[in-house]
C-alpha cells in the first residue's frame, strides 16, 4: 500500500469525512444516495447502536484510524471504517434518526464521548487499501455477509484481471480456497445476469433481497448448476446461462406465493435438487405438485426407506441387548413390543404389495 | 413480574425456534424492532459455537468436503447462521401470513426487519404470551406465572373445542377444588366423571404419590343420562420446547392401559406454545407428532375466539407488557 504524504496519522473534523459509495457493504441504490438514507441502511443492517455504544463509552479507538483516499470534491472517501464514521456522526448529532430512534437516543444520553475529530491515514486511492478490506472483512473480525463478500471480491478480479490463476491468487489474497471464490464469483455473475434478463423488476426483488447465501449453496449441487445452464460452480462468466430456466430457477427460490416460496426453507435445497435432476420429478414439480410430492418421483424416497429400515434393525438390536440386563418388565413393554410387531407386519405387507403390483 | 432476557442463542436449531428467537428480541427491543444482521451478529458473537454448523446431512457433499478443509470455518458459520436466518424471517412473513389480524408483528423481507405492532390488540397479546410460554429460558423470573398461565389459557381454549356443552375442568398441579387426595384418589374421581372402569389398585403408586398422571385438562359430555360410553377428551399442556414430544405418549388410552379405560377411548389432546410449523403449514417434523390432537400456538389462537377473556384468566397482558421494549440499551 502506498501512502500520501506523511505516513502519519491525521485527526480530521468527521464533517470532512464521506462514505465510500463503491463500499461493499451498500447497496447499489445507495451508492449516490444521501446520508440519511445510508444511515437507516447501516442502522438496519449493520448494528450500529452496538458501536455507538462503544465508542461513546470508550472514545474513538486511535489505534484503528480510518482509512481514507482523498475525495474529488474535497475532504475523504473513507474506504475502511464506514460503520464507524456512520457511528460517530450519528453520535454527534441532535436531530432524531432516521430509524431506531429511541435506541439512538439513548446511546446519545448515555455517550460520553461524542468525537468530532477522527484519527485517519490518508492513501492516495482506493486501490491502495482495497486489499485491507479482505483481511478485514473475510476473514477477520468484523465479517461481512455473502453478498458484500462476492462484491468485494468482484472488484478485487477486476484489478487482478482474468489470469489463469485468477481465483488461486484472490483466494490467497483472502486467506480462503479456490473453489469457494469462484463459486461466490459466479453466484454473483447469475445475480447480475437475472437483473440484466429483467427478473428482478418483473418478480419485484433485488440483490439485497433476497438470501444471497441460499444462492451459492444452490450452486454447490450440480444438477442445479446443470438446470441454468452452468458448466459447474466455478463457472464465473456464466455464458451458457439458459434464460428461462433461471427464471424458472428464481421463481421457486425466491418468489413468494401466499408468504412462502415454492422452495420454503433452506434445507429443502437438496430436495429441490433432487427434483431438477429427475425428468419425471421436475414436470410434476412445474406442473404445480408441492416439492415433496415431486420428490416421489426421484429417488429419494428409496434412500429414506432403505436407511429408515436400517436404523431400525439396529436399534432392535440395541434394545435386544438392553433387554440382557433388565431383571423385571412391565406389561407396558410387552404391549409396545406387540405394538413394533404390528408396525413391522403392516411395513412387510406394504413391500409385497407394492412389488407384487 | 416477570424479567425477559434474552441471553443467549435460540435453544435449538429448528426455524421455528429461529423465528421465536427472532420475535422474542422485537419485542423486548427499545425500538419494538429486529433485523437479520442484527440477529446474526448476535448469534455469531461466540465464533466458536460449533451449534452454528449444520448437520452434514443438510450440505452438499461439496460443501462438506469444502468445510474438512477450509481454513476459515467461522466464515462458512456465519453464512450458514445467515441463511437459516433468512428461513426464519421467511417463516415469520408466513406467520404474518396465516395468523393475519391475530400477528403482533409487521413483516418486511425488503430491510429483513420485523416491527412489533404499535397497537397490539388482545389477540396480539395472547399471541405474545404464548410467545414467552414457549421460551421460558429467556425468561429469569416467576417462571411459574408463565406455566400455571399456559394451563388455564389452553384450558380455556379447550372448553372450545370440545363438544359444546362438555364439562371442563383443571386435573393438574392447579386442580384445587374437584380432583383432591393421592394419585389414586384423583383417578377414582375422574374415573367416577369419565364413566370408566379404573385397573390401578393400592398397589399401584408409591406410597406419597399426589401426581396428575401427566393428564392436566378433562373434558367430557354427559349427554344428559348416567350411562357410559360418553365422548371424553384428556389434555396435556408442554411449555418446553422438546420434552412435548416424548410427553404425548403419556395421554395416549394406551399408556393407561394398567390403570383407566374409557369406552371408547378418550381423545388425547396436547397443548404447546410454540407454533410447530414449516412454512408449508404442516408440521415442523411431521414423524414427532404421535395420536393426539396436537393443538400449537396457531390452533390455539385460531379457536380461542375471546381473547380478551383468555388473557383475563392468566394476566397475560400484564406478563407481555412487563416484556414490551424492556432490554435496557448498554
Amino acid at each position: 500500500m502506498s501512502q500520501s504524504g506523511n505516513q502519519a496519522i491525521q485527526m480530521v473534523p468527521v464533517a470532512n469525512l464521506h462514505f465510500d459509495p463503491e463500499n461493499p457493504r451498500l447497496p447499489i441504490s445507495l451508492r449516490a444516495a444521501p446520508e440519511n438514507e445510508v444511515f437507516s441502511f447501516l442502522l438496519r443492517e449493520c448494528n450500529l447502536i452496538e458501536l455507538m455504544l462503544s465508542i461513546g463509552a470508550q472514545g474513538f479507538f486511535s489505534g484503528e484510524p480510518l482509512l481514507c483516499a482523498p475525495r474529488a470534491d474535497g475532504g475523504y472517501l473513507v474506504v475502511e471504517g464506514n460503520r464507524r464514521l456512520a457511528a460517530v456522526k450519528l453520535l454527534g448529532r441532535d436531530e432524531p434518526a432516521p430509524t431506531h430512534v429511541k435506541q439512538v437516543a439513548a446511546a446519545r444520553q448515555s455517550a460520553a464521548n461524542k468525537p468530532e475529530k477522527v484519527p485517519i491515514i490518508v492513501f492516495e486511492s482506493r486501490d491502495d487499501i482495497i486489499t485491507y478490506l479482505g483481511y478485514r472483512h473475510i476473514t477477520g473480525v468484523n465479517q461481512w455477509g455473502a453478498l458484500e463478500k462476492a462484491r468485494y471480491l468482484q472488484q478485487l478480479a477486476k484489478r487482478y484481471g482474468n489470469g489463469p490463476d485468477q481465483f488461486k491468487i484472490l483466494a490467497r489474497e483472502i486467506g480462503s480456497r479456490a473453489d469457494y471464490v469462484a463459486q461466490t464469483l459466479t453466484a454473483l455473475s447469475v445475480i447480475e445476469k437475472a437483473n440484466d434478463n429483467g427478473l428482478f423488476s418483473r418478480f419485484s426483488i433485488n440483490a439485497e433481497t433476497i438470501p444471497f447465501s441460499v444462492l451459492t449453496t444452490a450452486l454447490s449441487y450440480s444438477s442445479i448448476c446443470e438446470f441454468i445452464g452452468l458448466q459447474s460452480r466455478a463457472d464465473v462468466d456464466a455464458e451458457g446461462l439458459d434464460s428461462d430456466r433461471l427464471e424458472e430457477f428464481f421463481k421457486w427460490a425466491f418468489v413468494e406465493e401466499g408468504g412462502r416460496t415454492r422452495l420454503g426453507e433452506s434445507r429443502n435445497l437438496r430436495v429441490l435438487a433432487r427434483v431438477i435432476g429427475n425428468e419425471r420429478a421436475i414436470e410434476k414439480f412445474r406442473s404445480g405438485s408441492v416439492l415433496d410430492e415431486a420428490d416421489l418421483f426421484t429417488e429419494g424416497p428409496l434412500i429414506l426407506l432403505q436407511k429408515t429400515m436400517l436404523d431400525i434393525e439396529h436399534r432392535l438390536s440395541v434394545a435386544q441387548d438392553a433387554l440382557r440386563s433388565i431383571d423385571v418388565l412391565s406389561e407396558g413393554e410387552r404391549e409396545r413390543a406387540r405394538s413394533i410387531e404390528r408396525a413391522a407386519k403392516s411395513l412387510r405387507a406394504s413391500i409385497d404389495a407394492n412389488m407384487d403390483s | 413480574m416477570i424479567l425477559v432476557q434474552i441471553d443467549g442463542k435460540p435453544r435449538d436449531e429448528d426455524v421455528h425456534t429461529w423465528s421465536d428467537y427472532i420475535e422474542l428480541l422485537a419485542l423486548v427491543n427499545l425500538d419494538r424492532v429486529c433485523g437479520h444482521e442484527f440477529v446474526l451478529d448476535r448469534l455469531c458473537d461466540s465464533p466458536e459455537d460449533e451449534s452454528l454448523t449444520e448437520d452434514d446431512e443438510d450440505k452438499s457433499s461439496e460443501d462438506q468436503e469444502l468445510d474438512k478443509t477450509f481454513s476459515q470455518k467461522q466464515s462458512r458459520m456465519r453464512e450458514r447462521a445467515s441463511i437459516k436466518l433468512s428461513d426464519a424471517f421467511t417463516l415469520c412473513q408466513w406467520r404474518n401470513a396465516v395468523y393475519g389480524e391475530e400477528y403482533p408483528y409487521e413483516v418486511d423481507l425488503d430491510s429483513r426487519e420485523i416491527r412489533l405492532k404499535v397497537e397490539l390488540s388482545e389477540a396480539h397479546y395472547s399471541y405474545l404470551f404464548l410467545l414467552l410460554c414457549g421460551n421460558q429460558p429467556f425468561v429469569k423470573k416467576s417462571n411459574n406465572l408463565l406455566t400455571d398461565g399456559f394451563e388455564k389459557f389452553c384450558t380455556f381454549v379447550f372448553s372450545r373445542v370440545v363438544p359444546q356443552g362438555s364439562e371442563v375442568h383443571v386435573f393438574g398441579k392447579a386442580a384445587v377444588t374437584r380432583y383432591k387426595g393421592t394419585k389414586l384418589e384423583k383417578l377414582k374421581a375422574l374415573c367416577s366423571d369419565l364413566r370408566g372402569r379404573l385397573i390401578a389398585d393400592g398397589q399401584a403408586f408409591r406410597k406419597g404419590d399426589n401426581g396428575d398422571g401427566g393428564i392436566d385438562i378433562v373434558a367430557w359430555h354427559g349427554l344428559n343420562d348416567s350411562a357410559m360410553n360418553i365422548p371424553v377428551s384428556l389434555a396435556q399442556c408442554a411449555c418446553s420446547r422438546g420434552d412435548w414430544v416424548k410427553k404425548q405418549a403419556e395421554i395416549l388410552p394406551d399408556f393407561f392401559a394398567n390403570h383407566l379405560s374409557t369406552n371408547p377411548p378418550w381423545v388425547p389432546y396436547m397443548f404447546i406454545p410454540i407454533c410447530f410449523r414449516s412454512t408449508s403449514g404442516t408440521w415442523a417434523y411431521s414423524s414427532e407428532v404421535k395420536n393426539v390432537v396436537l393443538m400449537d400456538r396457531l390452533r390455539i389462537i385460531k379457536n380461542c375466539f375471546d381473547f380478551q377473556a383468555a388473557n383475563d384468566v392468566c394476566t397475560a397482558k400484564k406478563l407481555v407488557q412487563e416484556a414490551v421494549g424492556s432490554e435496557e440499551v448498554v
